[in-house]
């Protein structure tokens, strides 16, 4: 194997996961997400001499699928779908069996939440980004990624103990 | 720090270690139950994040295409934006999403422990420096790091160069590099995960087993020609909880 193709195997190949799941949840749309990632990687190939520092890769890779995302929707104009529908609609392949109806729940509310939310919340929690990570991955600044993630966990908060507390009284 | 700040900086991070708001939080009983509750969201939150990937984003196809345009063929895509194109349109589009959604949950249920390595080695990205460090650490700090997950290492039973509690599918457990004869293995004990029988595997440029064990799982993965079947049989001798 070629130097290239290895350093692009070890550092993105083992990285797929965690580009579809930040695709997923920026287009809750898991089709779309499979797109992303094929295109993401396509264009992290291309321009992999680019990535000078290894330990970089995850940024640099959600960087490029964000991209890839607003491109695709930019390009297709992709029409909006109704939460619930897409959170009914998505219950069998998204749930686990030793938790089905908690993940269901608490995905349908992330789901529903504004996009300008759920996005810092997701790179904050699955991919472990700091504030100041954020924000330089959004291009915004601290103070704006730091009322977006308290204003998310505010409504997560109601959304998923409150329901919880109400089903358990 | 007042509660209305104390309360807005955990609800930016319930899991900051910002020493005045410890320090509030500890004299606070209403900001500690605060506290409690937005650590208990974000343990659900990140499982509920970490949804099944389908088993078609970890197939090669995408490779080809690499190689194509490796080799100045042009390469034309056989998905992407075509198959984005195909499910425009309201229904088209529901029935789109409940199709890929039973067929990954199909893919999901049958191959679960392709999924299982898959997630492995994308957490080897995570911490790539893990394999930069060849001292061999501390008995002690290595101790530390599996008692977070009620289990003990034998004492000089393997050389451990790197120790960490990692996030792995909601749950904490600890990641380790073990120096073998053969070159350094990443050893990551799954205590809540189940295998039958040891399983190989070989994806994103690392070879590895996973391996049944009385603390869970033990995934053992290598860069190189390291013998990780040796290095997972040794590993899980010394192992206990």
């Amino acid at each position: 194997m070629d130097p290239r193709r290895r350093r692009f195997e070890q550092l993105c190949q083992p990285l797929r996961a965690d580009v579809y799941r930040f695709a997923f949840w920026l287009s809750r749309n898991p089709t779309v997400a499979e797109d992303v990632v094929q295109e993401t990687l396509l264009r992290a190939w291309r321009s992999i001499d680019s990535l000078t520092d290894d330990g970089k890769a995850r940024p640099w890779l959600l960087t490029i699928a964000r991209r890839e995302h607003a491109r695709l929707y930019e390009r297709k104009r992709l029409e909006t779908v109704d939460v619930d529908d897409l959170a009914a609609a998505e219950d069998p392949a998204l749930g686990r069996s030793d938790d089905q109806d908690a993940f269901a729940d608490v995905r349908a509310a992330i789901l529903a939440l504004p996009g300008e939310y759920r996005e810092p919340l997701v790179l904050q929690v699955l991919m472990g980004y700091s504030t100041d990570e954020i924000a330089a991955h959004l291009g915004l600044s601290n103070g704006a990624v730091l009322t977006r993630l308290c204003r998310a966990r505010q409504r997560l908060r109601v959304a998923v103990l409150g329901a919880a507390r109400e089903g358990s009284t | 720090m007042k509660c209305g700040d104390a309360r807005f900086a955990l609800e930016v991070d319930p899991s900051s270690d910002d020493l005045a708001l410890a320090a509030h939080v500890q004299q606070c009983p209403d900001c500690a139950v605060h506290r409690r509750e937005l650590l208990e969201l974000d343990r659900r939150l990140r499982a509920a994040l970490e949804v099944p990937v389908p088993a078609a984003v970890h197939a090669r196809h995408v490779d080809r295409r690499a190689a194509a345009a490796d080799g100045n063929v042009i390469a034309m895509p056989t998905g992407g934006p075509e198959r984005t194109r195909r499910v425009l349109g309201g229904l088209a589009l529901a029935a789109s999403v409940a199709s890929v959604a039973v067929l990954a949950g199909l893919l999901w249920a049958g191959f679960p422990r392709d999924s299982l390595a898959a997630d492995v080695v994308a957490h080897m990205a995570h911490e790539p420096q893990a394999w930069s460090t060849t001292a061999p650490l501390p008995t002690a700090d290595v101790a530390r790091v599996l008692a977070r997950s009620n289990l003990s290492l034998r004492p000089r039973s393997v050389e451990v160069t790197y120790a960490s509690t990692c996030w792995f599918r909601g749950r904490r457990v600890p990641h380790l590099v073990v120096r073998t004869e053969s070159g350094p293995v990443t050893v990551m004990v799954l205590t809540h995960e189940r295998v039958p029988a040891r399983e190989g595997f070989d994806e994103g440029g690392y070879r590895g087993v996973l391996v049944p064990a009385v603390t869970g799982t033990l995934a053992v993965l290598a860069r190189d020609e390291a013998d990780v079947d040796a290095a997972a049989m040794r590993t899980r001798a010394a192992l206990s909880m």
